[in-house]
């Protein structure tokens, strides 16, 4: 009975942790989505999201959730700045996306070096009153700051989705996804609304960094690498061109990470993840929620 | 003339690469034959990542595969790595035969996270399996001597691994202009055309993955034999992997000589960088790297030897129409 009731709570933190990975592949997904072009830096702005909660906190002494703001703030500005050097200039010319595989591989290169030159690889966390106070429900608990994290994401998986649904900015760029050229010709700025997009993405990816930091007890220079896999595996899971699709795609990633967990053992979860994505894609290849792959 | 120009500077090329390890000490020689290997392994990778245009950023599970195949029949059932070799390509041959089943129904860059995933999945089933591949730990080739391919001084490894790339560029010279090879840069190009002319776009993609996971499998034997000693922390990482497809890509993808000149500036720029400052600022070598893959991408989108070939052949066709006005 004890560890029936052991695992139930294993599998409801991995749930969480899944709901989270949800956010953390949402930017990408919104990239990808847009201009298909992958962020190969993505895990990289995730783990400056993080440093830049822990330092806020640590620093000025505020409270992470503030820090979360000032994290999105900030690596929208650095999403925009990553887009201008490593998409905009590759991203029209023939064979521009495989370009910006490789364009953002060196930007994640580069983050992730000065990152062990600023902060050391030593792994840091902050204390906080989130991350120590639990929750309890149905006999299972979980910390205050994972609830919260599982709870932004699903609101700003929402947000996201309303954006692109109803907001004149979010048509704009669904328009420029669905078709570059007609969104220039009914006089749609298609580089503006990319730069957008880019930093809207990494903008998100750097609040998840933060939303993660304040549970994570691992903040270092190569944290991203972790997360980033996660990300993509969701992204694809979920498949092409949804945005609720990565909710359920990172809860069931977490689940299946947490049935890893008590079947594997913990240090060796990760395969039973990695052997259901590589099935999944064998037998679906759209992803789970994704409209079927049309044939270029 | 341009013909025999480049008989004549490869003959150069191949003489002073042969008789390097002549004058140059043992640290120079190691450059080398790390530079050598990575130009093998970018080599081996242009077969899907270029020719088929499948970019794959798992290569360095194939690395893994044939480094522990031929290890393990070496230590475990004493099987010479000269002949472990073939097990350890036809094994990682397996593996990629596999990973395009699962994932070449995927574009772009969606096979390129599949193939992050396999690679995670291999480096993790080796940690996992303890009892063969004595996990963390991971093994040390304890036998000696040529016929183990164990050698005393670096410059038996230089000439095998020349040997290999040299190999690496006559089969990319030959496949190119294969009929298979073709095929699948014609698939590359546009599968529907393809398709249509009677190649099985499925099954061609599979076999360049299988072919570049062989070679890449041999590449891992080699280099276990050089290192002395296998882990999957050490072989199977996403940074290998990512590093084959840049140098390839920097050097210039689609071509016998791109990842040959890649890795030759690239490894000895970040090995000498990392002698440098490796040990007061770590990073800042790989700083550098990801600011060349950049700038290549961004400024010369068709990689180092095509700009080169296209400087040369610019310059000689000056001269040639300098000479022609002069006898005018």
């Amino acid at each position: 009975m004890f560890e029936f009731s052991a695992y139930v709570q294993i599998l409801t933190s991995y749930t969480i942790l899944g709901g989270v990975y949800g956010l953390t592949a949402l930017g990408l997904s919104l990239i990808w989505g847009v201009m298909k072009a992958v962020n190969w830096a993505h895990g990289d702005t995730l783990m400056v999201g993080m440093y830049t909660a822990y330092w806020t906190v640590t620093l000025l002494g505020i409270d992470p959730y503030i820090a979360a703001i000032v994290a999105f703030l900030l690596l929208g500005l650095v999403g925009m700045g990553i887009h201008l050097i490593a998409i905009e200039p590759v991203i029209e010319k023939p064979g521009g996306h495989e370009a910006t595989l490789l364009t953002t591989l060196g930007i994640s290169v580069i983050l992730e070096s000065v990152a062990l030159i600023l902060w050391s690889p030593n792994p840091r966390s902050f204390q906080n009153v989130y991350k120590s106070t639990y929750l309890q429900f149905f006999g299972m608990r979980t910390s205050v700051a994972e609830a919260i994290a599982f709870t932004v994401s699903i609101v700003s998986i929402i947000a996201v989705d309303q954006l692109l649904k109803r907001v004149k900015f979010g048509k704009a760029i669904r328009a420029v996804s669905q078709n570059p050229i007609g969104a220039r010709v009914v006089g749609i700025n298609v580089p503006r609304i990319r730069l957008f997009t880019f930093g809207l993405g990494v903008a998100l990816a750097g609040m998840a960094g933060a939303l993660v930091a304040t549970f994570y007890p691992n903040i270092r220079p190569l944290a991203g690498y972790i997360w980033d896999i996660a990300s993509y595996v969701v992204v694809i899971f979920a498949g092409l061109g949804t945005i609720y699709g990565v909710i359920f795609a990172g809860i069931i990633i977490g689940i299946t990470e947490g049935l890893g967990a008590i079947f594997l053992t913990n240090a060796y979860r990760h395969i039973l993840v990695y052997i259901v994505f590589l099935l999944v894609l064998l037998l679906r290849p759209q992803g789970l929620f994704g409209k079927a792959l049309r044939r270029v | 003339m341009k013909i025999t120009i480049k008989w004549i500077t490869m003959a150069i090329l191949l003489i002073l690469a042969l008789i390097l390890p002549l004058f140059a000490n043992e640290f120079i020689i190691s450059v080398f034959v790390q530079a050598y290997f990575w130009a093998f392994l970018a080599l081996s990778w242009d077969v899907i990542g270029g020719y088929g245009g499948q970019f794959s950023l798992g290569h360095a599970a194939f690395v893994g595969i044939g480094a522990y195949t031929s290890t393990i029949l070496l230590e475990s059932y004493g099987i010479s790595p000269w002949m472990g070799m073939w097990a350890a390509g036809i094994l990682a041959g397996i593996a990629g035969a596999f990973i395009g089943i699962t994932s070449l129904r995927l574009r772009g860059p969606f096979f390129a996270l599949a193939t992050i995933a396999f690679a995670e999945l291999v480096r993790l089933l080796l940690l996992y399996f303890k009892n063969v591949t004595r996990g963390p730990l991971g093994m040390l080739i304890t036998q000696t001597g040529p016929q183990n391919m164990i050698f005393e001084q670096q410059s038996y490894y230089y000439y095998l691994m020349l040997a290999s790339m040299i190999t690496g560029v006559i089969f990319l010279k030959w496949f190119e202009n294969s009929k298979f090879g073709i095929g699948l840069v014609a698939l590359r190009e546009d599968e529907e055309a393809a398709e249509s002319v009677g190649i099985n776009v499925y099954k061609t993609k599979i076999i360049g993955a299988t072919i570049s996971a062989f070679l890449t499998g041999i590449g891992g034997t080699i280099y276990a034999q050089w290192l002395h000693y296998v882990r999957p922390d050490v072989l199977v990482k996403l940074d290998y992997s990512t590093q084959i497809a840049a140098i390839d890509i920097v050097g210039g993808a689609s071509s016998p000589y791109g990842g040959v000149i890649g890795s030759l500036i690239l490894v000895p720029l970040s090995l000498y960088l990392n002698s440098i400052f490796g040990g007061m600022i770590a990073g800042l070598s790989l700083i550098l790297y990801g600011v060349v893959l950049l700038l290549v991408v961004v400024l010369l989108p068709s990689g180092i030897y095509e700009f080169l070939r296209r400087r040369i052949s610019d310059i000689m066709a000056k001269k040639m129409e300098k000479g022609g006005g002069k006898t005018a």
